[in-house]
């Protein structure tokens, strides 16, 4: 062997002007240029998966479901909000699933022998951050605007940490995908996203419950338990939110060391598995916890709900009690537009039965100590066009000052010939702008279930064109006769000065339906016989 | 280069590189400079291992290396090393949705050549440099087998390396592009130290100022290829027919035989019984194949 020459010696010693070392990162603080290094990277991955044709079409779809409005509440809710987030940011979560499949591919099974100063764990760190960060982009992008500040402010109250978790759950597809990737070293996720869909369309199609449908329903099963591992999804309660994103924190940072110890050196990998196992654990701890802190059915009071009021919750406007959930406030308005008018029809004696209307929540059961002779529930939806909603609310607090059974609770009765529910049918049909078909339909849904008589539905059609002040004036003076299961719909039409035709008192056939409202679509088996054998209500 | 001492740019002092019991590597001792040096031997002499210690992609089981002054077992050094290093492994797979210009970017991302502009020109330059400009937005699953050979050629000198590790670099490119690629090289190692390992005798003829040939795991010539071929002087000869059995000789294209032979023999009159015979300038492939062929 030989050394080198003096020219060689020369050139070693004094070294070669290089594109490479002008400025590059090589003259920086190694940190600084790994650091520099990574960000390039990460930002070069992002512009690639959004060009990235799977992403394109998730967007899009994600975009279509954001400009439907058909499947969303014209006044909308931060619950509501947060609950499309969440449909969109797993929408998202599928869609970068699918789409970090390449790449994720391209920095486990292509460059392994690529030797650069950025370690293979480097890379697919990188790649996770740029997934994680184009996703939250993409989400925060889609479903931002909804809180965007508007008038009225949406409704109800969100955890402060319920609003990173549809982020999160974007992230979570795409870690999912490339600890996939860099353990199996394939396109399993792919192949995973595209056996599923045919999988879950031939289990919707599944008649018997054979192999096929009861494996995708374990799968689902698995899948959802997976995403909403505790009792309740209440975002508006901070404990129960903060779980949920410890929960999710940690499965995110689990899946994330999970593909880097399969990508890291000895020592590397080690550590990376000890801290899976630790976050794995901490995951599983978070769960078990926040099911003993709030078990299933358990109901919550509104002092761990985020944003509530201190003292009581419940206003009263005209002698009707209004507890709203916290952030409902504003909506008590709404409801009094619809019951004030209606309840004001009814006369002073009955001020002892005025409702007490009390919002419960959609995701959890609200704890609150509500007289229930009086209560009327109500819920977190909303919308001025919702005629049926108002007149509902109306004719369940009209059942509870006229001592009406609910005809859905246990118990069903039948209320033939009885005057309280045929003036509960009407006060019902007394909020504003209601069109004839609206009235009729209204007093139609109000009474089927009690099985009224010809003469009930008669009276009731001819209380429509009778004065609503006369129609008070008599509830007034005859109030404990007609609010009790003596009172006829008979002598509700004479106190009323109404010509009666009809005179059966029996429970009304299909035809007579027909006969007396044939403006509405009767179904037979909604006014069948069963009707005749319940009980009479008292 | 930053090194400011006379110790070689690559520097080897009792490699060992060992796969279970077997030892692909086995006590190598190896100064390489600037230049271009060949790495010659047979398949599984240990090539590649070598390559792939130095490239810092493998972990020596026993000896020492020092790429640019650089430890490569630590691994801040071993981050400098790589900042400064392009390899060529033998079968390079690429990702296959890239396209070429993709692909170099990403590289020139990884290899930390600096901003947008600064990394898509070098890639631009890289595509000049193995003649791919026109095929910049064709993906690499739609190259042919040379062209993506190119590409990895180019891939591995982004950024003009100081150290150059090419592992059957020529496999695939035809003459035209072969001459390219040695004019990109010997370019290129005017400054930088570039080891060229191949079975193509006749790129390290052209190319290399010192020939590294290994055969089991050992080195068993070092020095220039002139010297290399100075050994085979008196060894080669030139037969009318077939020297029979126990000889290294194959037919030329007018008939006569190429024999070489191990021990060094004079000039002999022809017989009845011996086939005529008269001695030719050795070629560097004629001292490479004695040199492994005696051992």
């Amino acid at each position: 062997m030989s050394g080198p020459t003096t020219e060689q010696r020369t050139s070693i010693e004094t070294g070669p002007s290089k594109p490479s070392e002008e400025g590059g990162p090589s003259h920086t603080p190694r940190p600084l240029a790994r650091t520099i290094t990574f960000l390039r990277l990460t930002w070069f991955d992002m512009v690639r998966l959004c060009r990235s044709p799977v992403l394109l079409l998730g967007t899009g779809i994600s975009v279509l479901l954001t400009l439907d409005t058909s499947w969303r509440q014209s006044l909308p809710t931060l619950e509501s909000w947060y609950s499309n987030a969440t449909s969109l940011s797993t929408v998202m979560g599928v869609t970068m699933f699918v789409a970090v499949t390449f790449p994720a591919m391209r920095e486990v099974r292509y460059s392994t022998e690529t030797v650069v100063p950025m370690g293979p764990a480097g890379r697919l760190l990188s790649l996770m951050a740029a997934s994680t960060l184009t996703g939250t982009v993409l989400v925060a992008g889609l479903t931002g605007p909804g809180l965007w500040p508007s008038s009225p402010p949406l409704a109800g109250t969100l955890s402060p940490f319920a609003y990173p978790l549809p982020l999160l759950l974007t992230a979570v597809g795409s870690l999912v995908s490339i600890t996939l990737v860099a353990w199996t070293r394939s396109y399993l996720p792919l192949a995973v996203a595209v056996l599923a869909l045919p999988a879950y369309w031939l289990y919707g199609f599944a008649a018997a419950e054979g192999g096929l449908s009861s494996a995708v329903h374990t799968m689902q099963w698995a899948f959802q338990v997976t995403l909403h591992p505790f009792t309740v999804d209440a975002p508006s309660v901070t404990d129960v939110a903060a779980h949920y994103l410890a929960y999710t924190i940690m499965v995110a940072l689990f899946l994330a060391f999970l593909g880097l110890a399969a990508r890291g050196g000895r020592t590397l990998r080690l550590a990376c598995l000890a801290t899976a196992v630790v976050l794995l654990a901490g995951a599983v701890g978070t769960v078990v916890h926040g099911r003993r802190t709030q078990p299933l059915h358990a109901p919550i009071p509104d002092s761990r709900v985020h944003g509530a009021r201190e003292g009581s919750p419940c206003e009263v406007r005209d002698g009707i009690t209004y507890c709203p959930l916290p952030g409902f406030e504003p909506w008590v308005e709404h409801w009094h537009a619809s019951l004030g008018p209606a309840m004001a029809f009814l006369p002073e004696e009955a001020a002892d039965r005025l409702p007490v209307v009390w919002q419960d929540a959609f995701s959890y059961q609200r704890e609150l100590d509500v007289p229930e002779d009086r209560a009327v529930v109500v819920y977190g939806y909303m919308t001025p066009e919702w005629r049926y909603g108002n007149s509902d609310m109306v004719a369940r607090a009209a059942r509870l000052a006229l001592d009406l059974p609910d005809p859905h609770e246990a118990g069903m009765c039948r209320a033939t010939d009885q005057a309280r529910m045929v003036l509960t049918a009407w006060l019902a049909t007394t909020d504003e702008g209601l069109s004839r078909h609206d009235e009729l339909t209204i007093l139609s849904e109000n009474m089927y279930p009690y099985a009224p008589s010809p003469v009930d539905l008669e009276v009731a059609r001819a209380l429509l064109d009778t004065p609503e002040e006369r129609t008070a004036l008599v509830l007034e003076q005859h109030w404990e006769r007609l609010s009790g299961p003596r009172g006829s719909s008979a002598e509700l039409a004479e106190l009323s000065g109404i010509e009666l035709r009809e005179t059966s008192t029996l429970s009304a056939r299909y035809e007579d339906w027909k006969r007396l409202y044939p403006e509405l679509e009767h179904e037979p088996f909604l006014v069948g016989s069963e009707w005749t054998r319940r009980p009479t209500c008292r | 280069m930053n090194t400011t001492t006379t110790t070689a740019p690559v520097h080897v002092r009792g490699l060992v590189r060992r796969y279970g019991t077997r030892a692909a590597l086995d006590g190598v001792d190896l100064d390489l400079w600037p230049g271009v040096t060949g790495l010659l031997g047979r398949n599984g002499a240990g090539k590649t291992t070598l390559l792939r210690c130095l490239a810092t992609d493998l972990e020596p089981t026993d000896g020492a290396i020092r790429v640019l002054g650089h430890d490569p077992e630590r691994t801040s050094e071993r981050t400098r090393i790589r900042g400064r290093l392009g390899y060529l492994p033998q079968n390079p797979e690429f990702y296959p949705h890239f396209t070429a210009f993709g692909l170099l970017d990403y590289m020139a991302v990884l290899k930390e050549l600096g901003g947008r502009r600064t990394r898509h020109d070098e890639a631009r330059r890289g595509l000049e440099r193995v003649g791919l400009t026109d095929r910049r937005h064709s993906r690499v699953h739609r190259l042919s087998g040379g062209m993506r050979q190119r590409l990895a050629l180019a891939a591995a000198m982004l950024g003009d390396p100081d150290v150059l590790l090419l592992d059957e670099p020529t496999i695939g490119l035809d003459p035209e592009q072969r001459i390219r690629f040695r004019g990109l090289v010997s370019e290129l190692a005017v400054h930088s130290t570039v080891v060229l390992s191949t079975h193509q005798i006749e790129d390290v003829a052209a190319l290399c100022r010192r020939v590294v040939c290994l055969d089991a795991g050992r080195v068993i010539f070092h020095g220039t290829p002139e010297e290399l071929v100075d050994r085979a002087r008196g060894h080669v000869w030139e037969y009318d027919r077939h020297p029979g059995r126990g000889h290294t000789a194959w037919r030329l294209a007018d008939g006569r035989y190429r024999v070489l032979v191990p021990t060094v023999t004079r000039e002999k009159a022809p017989s009845s019984t011996e086939p005529a015979r008269k001695p030719v300038e050795p070629t560097l492939e004629d001292a490479y194949l004695l040199l492994t062929g005696t051992r």
